[in-house]
């Protein structure tokens, strides 16, 4: 077994480092969550046709700027154009996007797979991450986030239900919470899309109504 | 029938398949509006069709954990949606 001299192993990482150029404090990686990073690094690893290079190159030091975000969108309407489609994109609103069908397209079929397209060879893969991070900075999974949103709400329902236990029943869609203020934060936990509790009524109505027609 | 809400709020959950993945969706017909929350996959996205005086448009919302959008009418012709499963998007599924 080779001995290792106590203080030569950081030596020698500090060599590494410095010899390669790189430094902890400078790395593009440093700073960005774990939630994050996971499904950028899966993009990246993905061979699927829906992430093209610019995804690549964009997602390639882990963040995404408004303006990388900006551009995508100006290929989205470029795209959508070039076909003759006449849109209007908000860029204020998170990607909400207007299409009118095209002429002729009596059903909105083709419309809707040119459209389709677009979205996913522009702001695609890149949207819901962009998005995501800037709802959720801290990276916190969807159990926290939710665990925190209760508890700042004072919410009967799920009281005492840990982190985990929520994850799980959210990744397992059995979550049903049935308090609007439990709705709100399974529909909303960081509060960013500007929803109130009469969402979240309307919501728990809504499945009320479906139930009805069964 | 006396339904609970466990059973009421399951009505509305959609699974999203694409190969051997698969994960769910809770979607919404608010009004003059489609919504869906992304629940067990990545994310979710939505979109409403309708009748413009004449002139069928399509709105679309956003990828993320929550989507939603908007109709400028009240003539709505349907609404979709898809979800992020595996890494890649499902195909579009009507509700």
């Amino acid at each position: 077994m080779r001995r290792v001299v106590p203080g030569a192993a950081s030596l020698l990482t500090v060599a590494v480092l410095l010899l390669s150029g790189c430094s902890p404090s400078t790395s593009a990686q440093t700073g960005v969550p774990e939630l994050w990073r996971v499904q950028i690094d899966q993009l990246l690893e993905s061979d699927s046709a829906e992430v093209a290079d610019v995804h690549r190159e964009i997602l390639a030091d882990h963040v995404i700027t408004p303006a990388e975000y900006s551009e995508l969108q100006q290929r989205l309407s470029d795209c959508l154009s070039s076909h003759g489609i006449e849109h209007e994109l908000d860029p204020q609103d998170g990607g909400t996007l207007q299409t009118v069908d095209l002429p002729g397209d009596d059903d909105g079929s083709q419309t809707l797979d040119l459209a389709t397209a677009c979205i996913d060879s522009t702001t695609g893969p890149v949207e819901g991450i962009y998005l995501g991070m800037r709802e959720n900075p801290e990276g916190l999974g969807k159990g926290e986030a939710l665990r925190r949103c209760l508890d700042k709400a004072e919410a009967s329902e799920f009281a005492g239900v840990p982190a985990a236990e929520l994850e799980r029943q959210i990744t397992a869609a059995d979550l049903n919470p049935t308090t609007p203020e439990a709705k709100l934060c399974e529909i909303d936990p960081f509060g960013a899309q500007g929803l109130g509790l009469d969402a979240a009524r309307r919501m728990l109505a809504d499945g009320q109504v479906e139930a009805g027609g069964q | 029938m006396k339904h609970s809400w466990r059973a009421l709020t399951t009505v509305v959950a959609k699974t999203i398949t694409r190969g051997a993945y698969s994960c769910t969706v809770d979607v919404y017909k608010p009004g003059l509006a489609a919504e869906a929350t992304a629940s067990a996959c990545t994310a979710v996205q939505v979109y409403i069709r309708y009748n413009d005086y004449g002139t069928n448009r399509t709105s679309f919302g956003a990828q993320a954990g929550y989507s939603h959008a908007y109709a400028g009418t009240s003539s709505i012709l349907g609404r979709g949606v898809r979800a992020e499963v595996a890494s890649d998007w499902s195909d579009w599924k009507t509700y």
